[in-house]
């Protein structure tokens, strides 16, 4: 496992899950520079609940779906893994067994629930909490530094609301065809 | 995955009789359950619960009647469908045209300059970092780009702010954002029309564009055609905002403007109207192909049947744009003719206003003061830097010279009056070539004034002398000027007012700085143009805020008009440095210095040495300039 260093954050890979109105789930991957510009971008088709699934898995259910079906799909897509990994949806974060690159939790500000972070490395950025979840062997207070020093150019929830729009755009263009 | 269950009520309607075969396998029985594993879709469970089950159920009971069989479904993950987009290949590097600047703006991979914080301050100003957490300007795709690949491209850039910020292009200032919001609709587009309100900084937007186009290396070659008296603007204004991007204007005789269309290397080429039907076998040639041409007050080929309306609509480009501030003039037929040349046949004669307002939708954008008010100052202040012209610089030269001369010769002799007296008179030079009549100001006026009157606005124009008002009364002509000043008596200065405010047809009114008092109400005007400079920045607003006042309908926008490279120049330099000082001392807001120029900086004007006699005070010179007027 590399041993990620501030100079080695040369990407970031910004993941999260969106609802679309009666169709389900789309989940949406990022990846941009240090500077922000896009490097890659995958999204998934809408996937519908299913209700065999959501009864097995039960409150496991949104993990699964997230992580296991919708973050996988996109992980597996990108042909650059990203030096980090940041999401702002906490049912993703089961990643963190399946993957080894670094992953970090961006708390939504207004987000209605509690993340239980005790024994994560966090820092605040202008009322943002932020956790290293995973690290896999990564110097944690370096991969902080590099999501701060990204967030210094760019505040982390821009790039979550171009995956908003692209996603709503994408699909506003099938929906059209 | 493998999952063992048993069936559940949940999962199963309730049997409905005994005879339901899924009954046994509710039924608790002794001895392990026999395991047969069954591999089901899960995408179809409900059917297969009902089709499949009781048959296999049926033959399970055959073989073990007494024993409960157990299903096992292995949810298989789903394969899930995902589109995907790689943008450092289908971003500028693959579509080629790579300009001589590095095409950096949008190359993920683009080393980061390091930032000078001090510079970076001083000129982005201290609100830019506010202003970047605040504003998002995101580029958006046209309606004409339909793959979705290239619509993605846009919409998944960082927004404006950043992409423009001090590390990747260095701007003298930070823009307002409803100019970020115009950068962010011209970028994408092959066909544009900026008809923003005069004052908006339409020139600065354009130039904004140019360069990140340039540098993303979309385009390599720019026409801009304007009016004549306008071109010297542009380059003045792509030095501020575009330094790097070469710019050169078609002039001179024949064979100097061949030489310019045909080998002239610089990106960007500055024609002006009058000269494209001379010009227009060069301009035209198949081989001379522009990647964008822009066109400055573009209402002036709404006629599309004039010569000049003619040759613009024959030159070969890729991308076309206009700027006006007024893309209807007089009607709806106006607007068509500036449509041919920005996209054909978007409109025609003959359709309705709704129809045209549905066609040009993302066509178009125009901002007026009164929306963007929020983002800017109520009083816009604009500096319009212009350059002599011949006449006027071989008159100017002259006096300065022999003036300069004559006041070193003066030696101890020498007091602030004789400065002064040299000062007015090439200050009044720079207004109007005393032998010819020649004026720069004037040419620029005449071309301001089209807009303001064609916009339905009135202006007020100051001069601190009453000659020069009537002379650019003549030339105004056109506008119906009143005039209001010190030869006028006071019986008609009243009537003058009221005829200025009521007569829709009477636009500007020439007024001297000394003319008029408190109580003046001119809040309707929303163009204020300052011809020549006072001494005192204190006079100078209170001339300004006739116009604006607490209370005006809206913001004003004052145009200075400046001569470059002259006293005027000078002048204005140590103003501003002044206004400056006073603001960081004492308050953050534009609060002029009330004393003009001290003793030594007027002696400095000229490089002079301090004289040892006597010095009059600068409210007695002020007394002897307030007498002009």
């Amino acid at each position: 496992m590399t041993q990620a260093t501030t100079h080695s954050l040369q990407s970031f890979g910004f993941m999260t899950v969106v609802e679309l109105p009666s169709l389900g789930h789309c989940g949406g991957l990022l990846v941009v520079s240090r500077i922000g510009r896009p490097i890659e971008f995958h999204c998934t088709a809408p996937v519908a609940t299913n209700r065999a699934q959501q009864i097995m898995y039960g409150e496991t259910y949104s993990g699964f779906l997230f992580s296991d079906q919708i973050g996988m799909a996109l992980i597996d897509k990108a042909r650059e893994r990203p030096s980090v990994f940041i999401t702002d949806c906490s049912e993703m974060l089961p990643l963190t067994e399946l993957i080894d690159n670094p992953l970090v939790f961006a708390e939504p500000v207004d987000s209605k629930t509690e993340f239980d972070g005790s024994g994560l490395k966090h820092f605040d950025l202008s009322g943002q909490s932020v956790y290293c979840v995973n690290h896999r062997g990564a110097d944690a207070t370096l991969i902080s530094q590099g999501v701060q020093e990204f967030a210094s150019r760019l505040p982390l929830d821009e790039p979550f609301e171009r995956i908003r729009q692209a996603i709503e755009e994408a699909h506003s263009v099938l929906r059209a065809a | 995955m493998d999952q063992y269950f048993k069936l559940t009520e949940s999962l199963n309607r309730p049997s409905p009789s005994s005879e339901d075969p899924l009954d046994h396998v509710m039924r608790a029985d002794t001895g392990p359950p026999k395991i047969k594993p069954i591999v089901l879709d899960t995408t179809s469970w409900n059917q297969a619960i009902e089709s499949q089950l009781p048959e296999l159920l049926s033959s399970w009971r055959a073989e073990s009647p007494d024993k409960p069989p157990v299903v096992s479904a292995r949810f298989k993950g789903r394969r899930i469908k995902t589109s995907s987009y790689y943008f450092s290949e289908t971003g500028p590097a693959k579509r080629g045209n790579r300009s001589s600047i590095a095409a950096d703006l949008f190359d993920p991979y683009a080393p980061e300059r390091v930032a000078d914080p001090v510079n970076e301050e001083r000129k982005s100003g201290a609100k830019s970092k506010e202003k970047k957490v605040a504003t998002r300007t995101r580029m958006k795709a046209p309606a004409d780009v339909i793959k979705l690949e290239d619509r993605l491209f846009y919409l998944l850039q960082p927004p404006l702010e950043n992409l423009l910020d001090g590390k990747t292009m260095e701007f003298p200032f930070e823009p307002f954002p409803f100019q970020y919001a115009g950068i962010a609709f011209l970028f994408p587009r092959n066909s544009a029309i900026l008809a923003d309100e005069m004052g908006l900084g339409k020139t600065m937007q354009t130039i904004a564009t140019v360069r990140m186009l340039l540098r993303a290396g979309f385009i390599k070659s720019v026409l801009i055609i304007c009016p004549k008296p306008l071109v010297t603007n542009w380059q003045r204004e792509f030095k501020s905002w575009a330094p790097e991007i070469t710019v050169a204007a078609i002039k001179g005789n024949q064979h100097q403007r061949a030489w310019h269309w045909k080998t002239e290397s610089a990106m960007v080429k500055l024609a002006n109207y009058e000269l494209l039907t001379r010009d227009e076998a060069l301009v035209t040639a198949p081989e001379n192909e522009f990647d964008l041409v822009i066109l400055d007050e573009a209402q002036r080929i709404k006629n599309k049947a004039n010569a000049t309306s003619e040759v613009v609509h024959r030159i070969n480009r890729k991308r076309s744009w206009a700027l006006t501030g007024t893309p209807i003039e007089n009607g709806v037929e106006d607007l068509v003719g500036i449509c041919e040349f920005a996209a054909k046949g978007t409109v025609s004669s003959g359709m309705t206003a709704r129809e045209m307002r549905v066609r040009v939708k993302d066509l178009i954008l125009r901002r007026t003061k009164d929306v963007v008010m929020k983002d800017m100052p109520p009083r816009l202040m604009r500096d319009a830097e212009l350059e002599l012209s011949p006449e006027q610089q071989i008159s100017y030269d002259g006096a300065e010279k022999d003036g300069v001369l004559r006041l070193n010769d003066m030696g101890d002799e020498l007091t602030i009056k004789h400065v002064f007296e040299l000062v007015l008179r090439l200050k009044q030079i720079c207004n109007f070539d005393p032998a010819t009549g020649m004026s720069s100001k004037i040419e620029r006026l005449k071309a301001d004034m089209e807009e303001v009157a064609a916009s339905g606005q009135k202006a007020i124009v100051f001069s601190q002398w009453v000659d020069s008002l009537e002379v650019i009364g003549k030339q105004l002509t056109v506008h119906r000027p009143l005039e209001y000043h010190g030869r006028i008596p006071s019986k008609q200065r009243d009537p003058i007012l009221k005829e200025f405010k009521e007569n829709p047809e009477r636009k500007v009114l020439l007024m001297s700085y000394g003319a008029g008092a408190v109580g003046l109400n001119l809040q309707f005007c929303r163009y204020v143009f300052l011809f020549d400079r006072w001494w005192n920045p204190a006079i100078e607003d209170q001339a300004i805020n006739r116009a604006h006042r607490i209370g005006a309908a809206g913001s004003v926008t004052i145009t200075r008009m400046i001569m470059a490279g002259t006293i005027e120049q000078r002048i204005h330099q140590i103003l501003e440095e002044k206004r400056e000082l006073f603001r960081e001392i004492l308050s953050d807001g534009d609060t002029p210095a009330k004393r003009g120029l001290s003793r030594n900086e007027i002696f400095g004007l000229f490089d002079l040495t301090t004289p040892k006699g006597k010095i009059t005070p600068v409210n007695e010179v002020e007394d002897e300039l307030g007498k002009a007027a």
